[in-house]
């Protein structure tokens, strides 16, 4: 990896120091609250996990369009970088930093999933689709939002991808073979659940890769 | 010869910047300050001292040259003039410019020849008798 | 054969309002070049096309040899480049901003960027979003300094400056030029510091250059007469001329296209010439304008 582009990521991250901090411990509490007590405050943890990733999905697109609202597109492009290298900068520190969070409340949630008797675990592979919709709704927030630079774009696509989790939850669970075996004790995985996972993963690279084609075809970055 | 860059440019003074240089190069070759084979300043130099474009002090040092104050060899850098008696020859020129002012002022004020002479007895008058006290 | 620091040749660009023309101009390595011109004439559009910030519809770019946009990363390496509307990151201290020029710029000099901090008056603690407008675009002028670039482009860089940070900005950008492989090309409202310190002057209005020249031959070819015209005549109308304003027997005129035999060919037609002064740069940009102005409205 060059160094700009190395240099780019690491500018990223450092100005999200402290949404990074929040969110993950936000994010911990939350899973916290989901498993320790009875029905009600399941619900609530869950509601809360979501929530969390869910308002972190919506903040963190910020970094991209806001290079152009705040006026330092000129002094990011004015530093020895084209217009790829500072797509792809921007777009693996913007998901890297959503995947921190993303793979520490997953990777939490499926540890006390897996570690508590009393949560089945069958509950796993449908976390893991549902968490997934949420990735590839941030990726695709962060897609419009490189491609348009505008913030009216972006916030309308976060509202869009907001309202349809529900939506895509919902209709996820109507079919038979994703939820059917979730309050199994074990971890049982269905060609549907793989076939669904695979779907929102390749959707997530198609997306990635159309955003960094349309980026190259870019001809003013003020 | 002073080292340190004497040059000042005045932004009141309404005339050319490379006037002005060409002036302040004379006048220190005429008081004596500058002497045969001193070297200028590199006119890049000057032109940053002076917060002038490289431009202005190119023509002031070429007009320079073509009046044979200085010498420009390629490399080395500009110097004054190996001429004899050149700080005589720009007073001499400078006292022509200042007489013709003079006599210039006088016909516009309407002063004749006669009553300009006066004027220039007395004035010397005055100054022997200053340098005396 | 003169090296050129910038070459812009028959660049065009369109935009919904407005446009570039046939933008054409040469800088030469070792000198500074003022732009200048009117709000909304196309300097900072030309100066986004030769940094690749903005590609041009059609025309070459040379920058530093580079052709613009395909070598942009070449240029911007050796190009130091500072706007009027550029920001810097309002959370971070200048001390981070200086920090990723270090580890980005393997040309960067410290003890010069520590020496401008002192003269600039910053301190490197501050955050950006807490600092004075000057204060903001010394800094950003700073970062690119430092760097000692080849080529220095400059929007606007002393708009808004107090006299006492202009000098400065004026100081650091002459010393730029005493090595004469480094260029400047700075646009500027300021017609008194372009006069001053230009070795080339480039005027553009309306998307179109009407005049890139080294600065004594654009200077010299300015004029101002004043005459004394016979009563009942007008002034008779000769070439270079750019305007005439009459009051009574009084007249004057502006030529744009100076010869020495002018005064002469007046004095023959009757007229009598009373001076004839050169004008400042200043004077020549408002001659410009206002003549650009009313052949619009003609």
């Amino acid at each position: 990896m060059k160094p700009i582009v190395y240099e780019l990521i690491r500018k990223d991250w450092e100005l999200n120091r402290v949404a990074v901090g929040a969110g993950i411990v936000l994010g911990i509490l939350a899973i916290g609250i989901t498993f320790f007590g009875g029905t009600v405050p399941a619900v609530i943890g869950v509601v809360c996990f979501y929530s969390v990733m869910g308002v972190l999905g919506s903040i963190l697109p910020k970094n991209i369009y806001e290079e152009r609202k705040n006026q330092t597109m000129a002094f990011i492009m004015s530093l020895p970088v084209s217009a790829i290298e500072y797509t792809i900068a921007k777009m693996i520190s913007t998901i890297g930093i959503f995947l921190v969070f993303w793979l520490t409340l997953v990777g939490v949630a499926a540890t006390m999933i897996l570690t508590r008797k009393e949560i089945p675990n069958g509950l796993i592979p449908l976390m893991l689709v549902l968490s997934s919709l949420i990735l590839l709704g941030f990726v695709l927030i962060c897609s419009v939002g490189m491609v348009k630079e505008n913030e009216s774009w972006a916030t309308a696509t976060v509202i869009l991808v907001n309202v349809s989790y529900s939506l895509g939850w919902y209709l996820l669970i109507r079919i038979p073979e994703i939820g059917r075996d979730a309050f199994h004790p074990k971890i049982v995985w269905n060609p549907i659940l793989v076939t669904t996972l695979g779907v929102e993963f390749t959707l997530i690279a198609v997306l990635l890769g159309l955003t960094v084609f349309l980026q190259t075809r870019k001809r003013d970055f003020i | 010869m002073n080292s340190a860059s004497p040059f000042a440019i005045s932004q009141s003074d309404k005339r050319p910047i490379y006037l002005q240089i060409i002036g302040q190069v004379k006048r220190y070759i005429a008081v004596g300050d500058w002497v045969e084979g001193d070297p200028l300043p590199s006119i890049r130099q000057l032109a940053a001292d002076l917060q002038v474009s490289v431009i202005t002090v190119k023509r002031a040092y070429l007009e320079l040259e073509r009046e044979g104050v200085i010498v420009t060899h390629h490399g080395k850098g500009s110097q004054v003039a190996p001429k004899q008696d050149l700080a005589e020859e720009l007073q001499e020129k400078e006292l022509v410019q200042y007489l013709e002012l003079a006599v210039r002022l006088a016909l516009q004020l309407g002063i004749d020849e006669k009553e300009l002479q006066r004027r220039l007895r007395e004035t010397m008058e005055r100054l022997e008798e200053r340098e005396r006290v | 054969m003169t090296e050129l620091a910038i070459r812009m040749q028959g660049v065009c660009k369109a935009y919904p309002y407005f446009a570039l023309q046939q933008v054409s101009l040469e800088l030469p390595k070792g000198q500074v070049m003022g732009l200048i011109g009117p709000n909304g004439a196309g300097k900072s559009t030309s100066i986004r096309i030769m940094m690749g910030l903005v590609h041009q519809d059609s025309g070459d770019v040379e920058v530093l040899g580079n052709p613009m946009p395909a070598a942009q990363i070449a240029t911007k390496w050796e190009t130091g480049f500072a706007s009027d509307d550029m920001r810097l990151y309002g959370a971070m201290t200048l001390e981070w901003h200086l920090d990723l020029m270090r580890r980005i710029y393997p040309t960067w000099d410290e003890p010069y960027a520590q020496q401008l901090l002192k003269r600039f008056g910053l301190l490197a603690e501050q955050r950006i979003k807490g600092i004075s407008h000057g204060q903001r675009v010394k800094a950003s002028l700073l970062l690119v300094l430092a760097r000692r670039p080849k080529l220095l482009i400059l929007d606007e860089p002393t708009t808004g400056l107090d006299p006492v940070a202009r000098h400065e900005i004026l100081r650091e950008i002459t010393s730029i030029v005493t090595d004469e492989n480094r260029s400047v090309l700075f646009s500027s409202h300021n017609t008194l510091d372009i006069e001053r310190i230009c070795d080339q002057i480039t005027f553009i209005d309306r998307g179109r250059i009407i005049d890139s020249l080294d600065k004594d031959t654009y200077m010299d070819r300015w004029r101002r007469l004043r005459l004394e015209i016979p009563s009942g005549a007008s002034v008779p109308a000769l070439p270079g001329v750019l305007g005439i304003r009459q009051t009574g027997r009084i007249a004057i005129v502006t030529v744009n296209a100076f010869q020495p035999e002018l005064p002469g060919a007046y004095e023959s037609s009757g007229a009598r010439v009373q001076a004839v002064e050169t004008m400042t740069l200043e004077e020549i940009f408002v001659a410009n304008v206002e003549k650009s102005r009313e052949e619009v409205e003609a």
